[in-house]
């Protein structure tokens, strides 16, 4: 706690809440400014529509922005303490895509006239989606690497069961993508009521667990050597954090950036100490969240949409962390950290390659020559069959390989083992490209979808690499970035499935990675690009060796880090931007096929890669077939298959 | 630097295709075609108008759900989504014609392969559903060779709908502007606006549309329940909502009771329509009107 520290603090709070007072002014509602307020509150008149207006809706919106804000900032800022992670966010276990289930489940399933608020089966969702990752992770000790790799695959999982719903029975569900996009419009003080004691309990019982949770930051094994039960200590905090994650995000939807942001200001103004720590965040996110909620109102009034708050202040808070990161430097010790050493086993790898290799060529023959038509399962192919059913092939094997390599590369270079291609930003902006397009009203083909979709990509990398010069290029800082910038995107994204302005099934088939429009040409630029690129990243494979030892070490052994980052990010955002133009994001393959490589123990840099790349091809050709035929004549995108089934796999790998 | 390039250049590729992709018409068809595959149910609600049975159309069952009328004949076949029908099976069903909207442009090529395809949208930034659907109805009718009908059906139309705009005049001269509101969760409504058929049906009627504010591409602006207490001398119309339970629940609330359509009991609820179809759903929400606004006193 220094001087300085005490004035951008006291400088920020005093700034912010001039600003809220400023904005309340503004936008109450039939402008009656504070003074319509004041004669709600004191002289409440039930008759004058305006009161009643301000007290039914404007009060209980201000009043759950801050509530909402500061639990969801706390429970970040412990999640990313106990993950040993600054990327965490509460919802990184499982929480929002089990609560989204749970919203869909209860839309489709409930018979109608049932009278439950919708809290009820989001909450129960996501209660479902935390005790499985907690059963998963239990195996392995409850250990941060585990705990944050199961609550991934189990988000993915799950998330590619509520696509698929939402693409089959998207006209039901118009209520859920306004949940998704994290409104706080209210209607009464019943969501209020509700939250307050709910909240109130579990943020009391973590202020008291602080204390022996503060001492884990020696690590696990010193912890336990002064009388702490880790384990325990572990489970309680994580539930409590769930139990307020799921309480927010069942009753306001799903509000990204606050709780990941709130706590890394919180660091960056240099607070140390555990306890304050939590409780600046949680000032920090209420008024982040209040901001930017009293932001939006105006916005949304002039462009006469409706603009959920949560995806808006991802959109509002992205340029303020942009303008951040770029003035701080960046505490080094914000990496992720490992402390278990992994316990490396040698598998050979000739025959590993071998099998995979051979794996894949039966794969992808019986791909071509099983399928359905209206008469049932056939196994005859003519030319036309043929036609339609190569390119789809190759594209899915080739966007795989290329993805399984570039999530390999970005894990290595950041050395965090959240990371994935999408994290960087760079397939968000090829989608944000096409979603302008539509927006704009042109109806595009397939060529133009393509180049959009590249330029989209490319400017994000342009973006990456011009913020990130500055700090040659630091992993958490380029991680950061990629958050901050694809969080922003994602926003627009979201605004827009709320809003209804674009074909929402149409939008959510490509964000979730089809093979649908791929044809031959497009598969052979794909391929020679892959290819290229890849043996580039094989070839590296000594430098992605030497980074892991850390920036000090691997310059005394006379590599130049600067160039190897920059070679390396060139080399991912080629790969991405291919990948992404042709298919569409495919989340798993690039964040878990580097991890199903190693746990097939193959951990050198060239070995992973191989593998990775290798299973990455195996998997995508294997959900595109299996999305093909399972609901024939309905298809569901490759990418949401290879969620389920490389997700499942993986799982059973965890658990095993 | 060099990415600025590189944008520019693809940028300037892209709008260079871009003028060449709105050629997309219909294509001469000496004899009219017999095997029609259709992806939207709009098209398919104007084949069958026409009293053309498709062989194909997508999303069958979501048809049933919710454009109910007309009824499907038997023999038509499902080929899938309607984003992502299946091409196999398409080509399978050997079409002479088919009929797609904006949505699967990029997959124009692919379809256009297998037969000739025409792309055609109800829904579009001009913002006049019901005249697009006419124009729809007699393009299909040329193409199939069944002008006639066409005509006449758009003809019965707008009689039809001038005479229940009359109907609805005389049982109430000096009739409030309608709000036609969709419930989509507690604190969440859609209003219909300009570029809806709701909107245009209601104008070829000669009443008013309260709700004047800007709409998405398919019609409707979604706004926050605060924005009702603007509109509380409009009669409100609302449409089915997915919840029933938490429709009432939004109705009883002491926001909603205190607004001036509850208590001059301006508030009416329309039966299932479906407010994205052709000709003969405006026919029978116009109807749906005159029954709603003649049985009272």
């Amino acid at each position: 706690m220094n001087n300085p520290f005490r004035l951008t603090l006291s400088f920020g709070l005093l700034f912010s809440l001039f600003m809220i007072a400023l904005l309340i002014q503004y936008t109450v509602p039939y402008a009656g400014g504070w003074s319509l307020i004041q004669n709600t509150l004191f002289a409440y008149d039930t008759s004058n529509y305006k009161e009643l207006i301000v007290h039914l809706t404007y009060l209980p919106r201000l009043a759950i922005a801050l509530i909402c804000g500061f639990s969801l900032a706390i429970a970040g800022c412990v999640m990313q303490f106990i993950l040993r992670n600054p990327i965490a966010a509460p919802t990184t276990l499982g929480v929002a895509s089990g609560a989204q289930l749970g919203m869909v489940a209860g839309v489709l399933l409930l018979p109608a006239d049932v009278a439950l608020p919708s809290f009820i089966p989001a909450f129960v969702g996501a209660a479902f989606a935390s005790l499985l990752v907690f059963w998963i992770a239990a195996k392995k000790g409850l250990a941060p690497i585990h705990l944050v790799l199961s609550g991934m695959v189990i988000s993915l999982f799950i998330g590619a069961i509520n696509t698929m719903l939402m693409l089959v029975y998207e006209r039901y569900l118009s209520s859920v993508f306004i949940w998704g996009a994290g409104t706080l419009n209210q209607n009464s003080w019943e969501s209020v009521e509700r939250l307050l004691p709910l909240l109130c309990l579990p943020i009391m019982g973590l202020f008291l667990l602080q204390r022996p949770l503060s001492a884990l930051i020696l690590g696990d094994q010193a912890s336990n050597t002064i009388g702490i039960n880790v384990k325990r200590i572990k489970l309680i905090t994580l539930s409590l954090v769930i139990f307020v994650t799921a309480v927010v995000v069942s009753e306001v939807g799903i509000i990204g950036f606050v709780g990941i942001v709130a706590p890394g200001i919180t660091r960056l103004l240099g607070v140390r100490h555990l306890s304050k720590q939590i409780l600046i965040s949680g000032v920090i996110g209420s008024l982040m969240l209040l901001l930017a909620d009293l932001l939006t109102q105006p916005i949304a009034a002039a462009t006469g949409d409706l603009l959920p708050t949560g995806a808006m202040t991802a959109l509002l808070g992205a340029p303020f962390l942009l303008w951040l990161l770029n003035r701080q430097t960046w505490p080094s010790q914000l990496r992720a950290t490992e402390d278990t050493a992994p316990n490396f086993r040698q598998r050979q790898f000739l025959p590993l390659c071998f099998a995979l290799l051979v794996a894949l060529f039966v794969v992808s023959l019986a791909a071509l020559w099983i399928g359905k038509d209206s008469q049932g399962w056939h196994l005859l192919i003519n030319e036309n069959m043929l036609q339609l059913r190569l390119p789809r092939i190759l594209g899915a094997l080739f966007a795989g390989a290329g993805l399984a390599t570039a999530g390999t590369l970005v894990q290595r270079l950041t050395n965090n083992p959240m990371a994935s291609p999408e994290v960087l930003g760079i397939s968000s902006g090829a989608a944000l490209a096409l979603v302008i397009c539509a927006l704009l009203g042109l109806s595009i083909n397939r060529y133009e979808q393509i180049a959009f979709g590249t330029l989209g990509a490319l400017s994000v990398t342009g973006v990456i690499w011009w913020l990130g010069k500055k700090h040659r290029f630091a992993p958490a800082q380029l991680l950061l970035t990629g958050i901050a910038l694809s969080a922003g995107l994602d926003a627009v994204m979201r605004i827009v499935m709320s809003s209804g302005h674009e074909d929402v099934s149409t939008l959510l088939t490509w964000l979730s990675g089809s093979t649908y429009l791929v044809t031959y040409q497009d598969a052979i630029l794909l391929g020679s690009g892959v290819l290229i690129f890849s043996t580039l990243a094989i070839l590296l494979h000594r430098w992605l060796d030497l980074i892991a030892l850390g920036e000090v070490s691997a310059n005394s052994v006379g590599l130049n880090s600067l160039l190897v980052r920059r070679v390396l990010i060139l080399l991912i955002a080629a790969l991405t931007t291919l990948c992404t133009a042709v298919i569409g994001p495919l989340t798993f393959i690039g964040l878990l096929a580097p991890h199903m490589a190693r746990s097939l123990h193959q951990n050198s840099a060239k070995k992973q890669l191989v593998t990775a790349c290798l299973l990455g091809a195996l998997v995508m050709v294997i959900a595109d077939w299996v999305g093909r035929v399972l609901w024939f004549p309905w298809q569901f995108p490759a990418g949401l298959l290879s969620s389920l089934l490389g997700g499942a796999y993986f799982l059973y790998l965890m658990r095993k | 630097m060099k990415y600025l390039f590189v944008c520019l250049s693809l940028l300037f590729s892209g709008i260079a295709a871009a003028e060449q992709a709105h050629e997309l018409t219909d294509s001469d068809f000496t004899t009219p075609p017999k095997r029609i595959i259709s992806i939207e149910w709009a098209t398919t609600e104007t084949l069958l108008s026409l009293g053309v049975t498709p062989v194909g159309m997508a999303d069958m069952d979501g048809y049933k759900q919710w454009v109910i009328k007309p009824a499907l004949p038997a023999g038509i076949a499902d080929v899938g989504a309607r984003n992502e029908p299946n091409l196999e099976l398409i080509s399978e069903l050997k079409p002479d014609l088919i009929l797609i909207s904006k949505r699967l442009a990029p997959a124009y090529d692919k379809l256009s392969q297998i037969a000739p395809t025409i792309m055609f949208n109800v829904y579009n930034d001009e913002k006049t559903p019901l005249k697009n659907v006419q124009t729809l109805t007699l393009k299909l009718g040329k193409v199939l060779g069944k002008s006639q009908t066409a005509a006449n059906l758009i003809a019965r139309t707008q009689t039809l709908l001038r005479k229940n705009g009359d109907k609805i005049r005389a049982a109430h001269p000096a009739i409030d502007p309608l709000l036609f509101v969709r419930i989509v969760d507690n604190s969440t409504l859609h209003f219909q606006g300009k570029g809806s058929l709701i909107h245009d049906t209601i104008h070829a009627m000669g009443l008013k549309n309260e709700w004047h504010g800007k709409t998405n591409f398919w019609g409707f602006s979604s706004v926050e329940i605060a924005k009702v207490a603007e509109h509380q001398q409009a009669n409100i119309f609302l449409l089915q909502s997915v919840k029933k339970a938490e429709k009432q629940k939004l109705l009883n609330s002491p926001l909603w009771q205190a607004m001036a359509f509850s208590q001059q009991h301006k508030v009416y609820e329309l039966p299932p329509i479906w407010s994205y179809g052709g000709l003969l759903a405006a026919q029978r929400f116009s109807n749906q009107l005159v029954n709603l606004l003649t049985k009272q006193p």
